[in-house]
């Protein structure tokens, strides 16, 4: 099993590479000049030919793209990302970005995992009684709701018509006049209803995956076994079910990884939250390539980084697994 | 199965009940409208202004620069009017203004070749660094300055011979030939040297050393208020500098809150949490007017701003179908604006037609904009040989020739061939535009029943800008302008030097157009210059290069104690005193 | 081998299939059921089927066809001309002259800032959504399937290599993709589903690929290759119609995403062109105007989790089914 995981780790730079490769591709097919975007509508006898040579030469433009991309590759290997079109160094960009986005991801994650597990077990133990049916159907309901739509009905209720939570910004402007718990009741209210909207269908999504996980074990042999050994039912459950369906789950947890720093796009419009989708959806108006890049890169990272922290973690819990290197 | 039924009803239906529920608020009457004391100029008497009231305004993003040079939008350079202050502006009426607070004397020579400015004496920074020509000067050479992208550079500042410096306080600046345009290429933002000489020393291009950087978030201005804070994203502070030379800043802070959100912003301010707020679309502007919640608590604001929207034709040969005068003036009649503007925009917007408002002395107020008049039109498009074929589409013979000089035209030329042409043309607005998809889509039936098809195309914001201002590849797009200080500004747009690089969208040459604004530009008598750009406005129409649609107005809502507050050409902010003017009136209280 | 028939008795008689049922129906069947021309007439002496060509996406037939031409109108002048209409008489596309309008005997749910139908946009755009999320699953298919097959029977350095190669194209993050694409080329109905599909049949190859192992250790296939079928004759005889219900499930989830990604993504403005109807252009009329019509949201909210609801539950029902 470690020969596979050192073979995972090994692959994972050629994919990092293909997915930068493509990206710079795509950027460069596209129709816009970040230097006439710069340097935007001309005003009253602007000299527009001359504001964007020079903005061009500014961003570094004026170069071939083969050697841009090389520059860039470079940089980036030691984790510089170069600045940005506008001068701002992309890393500053993203490490503005990214405590709203780790709020957000974060959060959602342990809390769609609290919540899930023990919903999904419960489901799983009484399967086929009433209380599964309803929860199921809801959940599955909820499965079929998406954020960025959960999102705008609850502005419309909690924000609009009740007036109950703000629902744009991270937290009030004047967050640095507050005492730290203060500032944690601030970020509190201003993420409820952005978190809630991420994590209705999230959570919709893993305690379904739970249940059905648990539910495929129980159908095992072991587990009527075991209850005819006499075992509690709860031991049954957690003890021996779940363990056992530990493997599909931490699958889960693993492919759950990137979407913390993935942040809906359409979802960070809504609410105007500052994080990680929305500085791409900007870059990609402003054909911001840097920032670009190093969005798409740092997510592929991710991706790879949770399938293989996945796998280790179901070799940890499966002894069985290791066997099949 | 059949028990999930009820159960997906009774999910649905409190919400269908709730926020379904929007149409009460039409009985209740509006908030008071341009209330007199909102125009209040500030009162000589200083116990009667807030002065420790602090004013919280919003912007839709973050602001692209605090630096003037490379501030690129409206609202950036609202706030950073605010930081810098310079010795020339732009009035309420588009006048060039000369700031009294910085400067002494003004001086134009009898040729109109040179302008001598002389600063008042103790000029600070506000880092108590002393105020001289030497930082004009400085500017100056930045903005000559390849290496540095800055945004403001305009075209007649190649025409700018000498710029010296005889003593501390005295500029001189000769130019090569008189033009009307000599004075406005004057207006620019005045960096302090001192501060910024060594950082350009070691970063030419003044954006990315670490200096620099520093620098932005922490600028050294001259104007009524330094900045506090600056947290991109979020929020820019300013607060009052007490050594500001002209009159008192009247706020101790101003706080722009940045809420990309519109809906939030609406809330931001029902809630009491932003003193004014400018609202672009008119029924957010009623809904907010007839909001019971705002009783007596709010005020609107309308003015009007000599911002047009239209529809840019494209005739350089691209395709066949506006060519024809009769065509443009068709497609004129073809969309009844009138209506458009009582049921999408509510009343608020003003017919337009042409490009100078009719209260800017350019403008000739004998025209009127074109009627509705889809009978008018069908005759027009006969007249110009567009005739409705089998199908019901209009049709004609055109003769297009390839390659590079090639395109379309209507007579037949050598080595074009002849066509039969339907017209169906390609509308471009840009997406996500909801108010403008609306009248697209009304539009394009109307003129479907005129035998014309209108496909609607909606691009990304950056892909539809390139392509109306850059490559011009459309048949038919949505845009529009603002004001130029002086009408001969417009010459960018309407002239042949504006094709392709310029303003000129849609490649409208007409050589008569052309010979006016040079005779324009030649005047040097104000009252015969403007017979010259009234005639221009007939020609424009005869013409119709643009169809033009409206004046945007421009609406706000402020707390009920601001005043001073001023409309221009430009609305309430892009001109002086602008947000300068503002004052709160004591005693009255937020709310 | 199991046989059509049975598969669709089993379907019909799960709970579980039937709002999926009425929701393919619908979007299928949308131009008969509301359209602003009739399913069948007879005009100026000729038979005409309007329906017929709202539902083919043809341009109206004849007369109707004109440009500016009102059905209703020509219908009426037309003494020898009779006509059977749909339940309701709005079409998704044209312009009422009342704008905002609130729900009324003349429209069901009221009409949007354009003064389109809002009932018609929201049946229409059932089948809009539709349209993109079958064309998405075929891409997926053509994709996932064949490849996934080929891995799981190939075995060996071909599923290596295949195996690996959908790993790194899984770890692109694709929405971005297929967000950087439309913004660049413009709103497209064709374009739309093409990259939706060609951008997620993973999933469509891990479970093709899993099915072929799975299946391809059982006695029946390790009979047919020692009698000496060809592999190709193999999979599609043997192995592929074993697998379909669990190939299934994965497109099921795929087709109910893709609604999700279309809708979305037209609310952003590059998904379909605003003259189409869709549900995400009705959500961003209904955001614009959260503040002063609030009603927007909920014709186009409610369907459109109604519609992917009943993907999810016939996919769960197929799921299931495997047990």
């Amino acid at each position: 099993m470690f020969r596979e995981i050192l073979k995972r780790l090994l692959l994972a730079f050629p994919t990092l590479l293909g997915v930068t490769l493509v990206t710079f591709l795509v950027i460069q097919a596209a129709p816009g000049d970040p230097a006439e975007l710069a340097a935007g509508v001309p005003r009253a006898g602007a000299d527009t030919g001359r504001i964007e040579a020079r903005l061009r030469a500014f961003m570094g433009l004026d170069r071939p793209p083969a050697r841009r991309y090389l520059e860039w590759l470079e940089k980036a290997a030691t984790l510089d990302f170069g600045p940005a079109l506008d001068g701002e160094p992309v890393m500053d960009k993203i490490v503005r970005a990214l405590p709203p986005t780790l709020i957000l991801g974060t959060a959602s994650f342990l809390l769609g995992l609290l919540f899930s597990i023990p919903l999904g077990v419960l489901g799983a133990s009484r399967a086929g009684g009433l209380l599964d049916k309803a929860l199921s159907n809801l959940l599955l309901v909820l499965y079929s709701v998406p954020s960025w739509l959960a999102g705008l009905v609850l502005i419309l209720l909690f924000g609009v018509r009740l007036g109950w939570f703000p629902f744009q910004g991270w937290r009030s402007p004047e967050w640095h006049e507050m005492t730290f718990f203060q500032s944690l009741l601030d970020v509190a209210r201003h993420s409820f209803l952005i978190l809630l909207a991420v994590l209705l269908p999230g959570l919709a999504h893993d305690t379904l995956f739970v249940r059905q996980a648990v539910l495929e074990e129980m159908d095992k042999e072991y587990v009527q076994a075991s209850r005819a050994l006499g075992l509690p039912e709860r031991r049954v459950l957690w003890g021996h079910a779940f363990r056992n369906a530990l493997v599909p789950v931490l699958t889960l947890v693993g492919v759950s990884l990137p979407g913390i720093l993935a942040g809906s796009v359409i979802l960070e419009q809504i609410f105007s939250w500052p994080g990680m989708g929305r500085l791409f959806f900007q870059a990609l108006q402003g054909r911001d390539y840097p920032v670009i890049m190093a969005v798409t890169t740092l997510s592929a990272f991710l991706v790879v980084a949770g399938n293989l922290l996945a796998d280790i973690l179901s070799v940890l819990a499966d002894p069985r697994l290791r066997r099949h290197g | 199965m059949i028990r999930r039924v009820p159960f997906l009803l009774l999910t649905l239906l409190p919400p269908l009940l709730w926020g379904g529920c929007s149409k009460q608020e039409e009985a209740t009457p509006l908030l008071p409208l341009n209330p007199p004391g909102l125009f209040a100029p500030r009162p000589k008497d200083p116990s009667k202004v807030a002065w420790e009231r602090e004013l919280v305004l919003r912007l839709p993003s973050p602001p692209s620069s605090l630096n003037p040079l490379f501030v690129k939008d409206a609202l950036s350079a609202a706030v950073a009017g605010l930081l810098y202050d310079s010795p020339f502006d732009v009035g309420p009426g588009m006048e060039f203004l000369v700031n009294p607070s910085m400067v002494e004397s003004f001086r134009e020579s009898p040729d109109g070749l040179t302008f001598t400015t002389v600063l008042k004496e103790g000029l600070k920074w506000q880092d108590g660094a002393p105020f001289t020509s030497e930082d004009f000067l400085f500017t100056f050479s930045l903005l000559r300055d390849k290496d540095v992208p800055v945004l403001l550079l305009k075209a007649g500042l190649d025409r700018v011979r000498k710029i010296t410096a005889p003593d501390a306080r005295t500029i001189r600046v000769t130019f090569e030939t008189p033009s009307p345009g000599n004075k406005w290429n004057l207006l620019l933002p005045v960096l302090p040297a001192h501060v910024w000489k060594p950082v350009r020393a070691g970063d030419p291009t003044l954006r990315k050393s670490r200096k620099a950087l520093a620098l932005a978030r922490h600028p050294v201005g001259n104007g009524p208020y330094r900045l506090a804070r600056f947290l991109p994203e979020e929020e820019v502070v300013l607060e009052r500098w007490e050594g500001y030379p002209g009159p008192r800043p009247a706020f101790r802070r101003i706080t722009w809150k940045v809420i990309p959100d519109r809906n939030a912003a609406l809330l931001a301010f029902r809630a009491g949490e932003l003193d004014a707020l400018r609202v672009p679309h008119p029924a957010d502007f009623l809904a907010l007017g007839r909001d019971r919640a705002l009783r007596g608590r709010a005020v609107l604001a309308k003015g009007d701003t000599w911002t047009y929207q239209f529809v840019a034709w494209n005739v350089s040969g691209r395709n066949p179908f506006f060519l024809d005068r009769r065509v443009r003036l068709a497609m004129a009649c073809s969309l009844d604006r009138k209506s458009a503007v009582e049921k999408l925009f509510h009343g608020l917007f003003t017919l337009c037609a042409g490009p100078f408002h009719p209260s800017s002395p350019a403008a000739d107020p004998s025209l009127s904009p074109i009627p509705y008049d889809p009978a008018r039109a069908e005759r027009l498009l006969d007249e110009a040989g567009w005739k409705v074929g089998p199908e019901g589409w209009r049709r004609r013979t055109c003769y297009f020739s390839p390659g590079e000089k090639g395109g379309w035209s209507l007579e037949p030329r050598p080595g074009a061939e002849a066509r039969k042409a339907t017209f169906s043309f390609e509308l471009l607005l840009p997406a996500g535009s909801t108010a403008t998809t609306n009248l697209a889509l009304r539009w394009k039936d109307a003129l479907a029943r005129l035998g014309i098809e209108a496909k609607i195309l909606a691009l990304e914001r950056s892909a539809f800008q390139m392509r109306v201002l850059k490559s011009h590849a459309f048949d038919a797009a949505f845009w529009a302008w603002g004001p130029g200080v002086d009408p001969y500004t417009s010459e960018d747009i309407f002239g042949s030097r504006g094709w392709p690089e310029g303003k000129n969208l849609g490649g409208f040459c007409d050589p008569l157009l052309d010979s006016l604004y040079a005779e324009g530009a030649a005047e040097r008598d104000p009252v015969l210059r403007m017979k010259i750009y009234r005639k221009i406005c007939r020609r424009i129409r005869e013409e119709q290069p643009y169809l033009f649609l409206w004046y945007l107005p421009d609406l706000w809502v402020f707390r009920p104690d601001i005043r001073g507050v001023g409309f221009g050409p430009r609305g309430a902010l892009g001109f002086s005193p602008g947000i300068q003017g503002w004052w709160a009136a004591a005693g009255e209280g937020r709310d | 081998m199991v046989r059509p028939r049975e598969i669709a008795g089993a379907v019909l008689r799960r709970p579980a299939f039937w709002p999926l049922g009425v929701y393919l129906f619908l979007a299928l069947f949308a131009p008969f059921l509301t359209l602003d021309q009739p399913i069948f007439c007879k005009l100026h002496g000729r038979y005409l089927l309007p329906a017929l060509n709202a539902f083919l996406g043809l341009p109206p037939p004849g007369p109707l066809g004109r440009p500016g031409a009102d059905a209703e109108a020509l219908l009426e002048k037309d003494p020898d001309s009779f006509a059977l209409w749909p339940p309701f008489r709005l079409g998704p596309t044209r312009t009422y002259p009342e704008v905002l309008a609130p729900p009324s005997r003349a429209h069901p749910l009221g009409t949007d800032g354009a003064g389109r139908d809002l009932f018609a946009q929201v049946v229409h755009g059932a089948r809009v959504s539709l349209f993109v999320a079958l064309l998405s699953g075929l891409c997926a298919f053509l994709l996932g399937v064949p490849l996934g097959a080929l891995a799981g029977s190939a075995g060996g350095w071909t599923d290596a290599l295949l195996s690996r190669l959908v790993e790194v194209l899984a770890a692109f993050p694709s929405f971005f993709l297929v967000l950087a694409v439309m913004a660049w080329r413009g709103p497209d109905v064709l374009l739309l589903g093409i990259l939706l599909g060609v951008t997620r049949w993973a999933d469509l190859f891990r479970f093709t690929r899993a099915e072929f192992l799975r299946i391809g250790e059982r006695e029946y296939v390790l009979a047919a290759r020692a009698l000496g079928m060809g592999p190709l004759r193999i999979a599609l005889a043997e192995i592929l119609p074993n697998a379909w219900g669990a190939i299934l499930v994965p497109l099921a989830f795929l087709l109910s995403g893709s609604i999700l990604l279309e809708a979305g993504l037209s609310w952003i403005g590059l998904g379909v062109p605003p003259t189409i109807p869709s549900w995400g252009h009705m959500l961003r009329a209904a955001h614009a105007g959260l503040f002063h019509a609030p009603h927007l949201l909920w014709p186009p909210g409610a369907a459109l989790v109604l519609a992917v609801l009943s993907w999810n539950w016939a996919g769960e029902a197929l799921r299931k089914g495997r047990r």
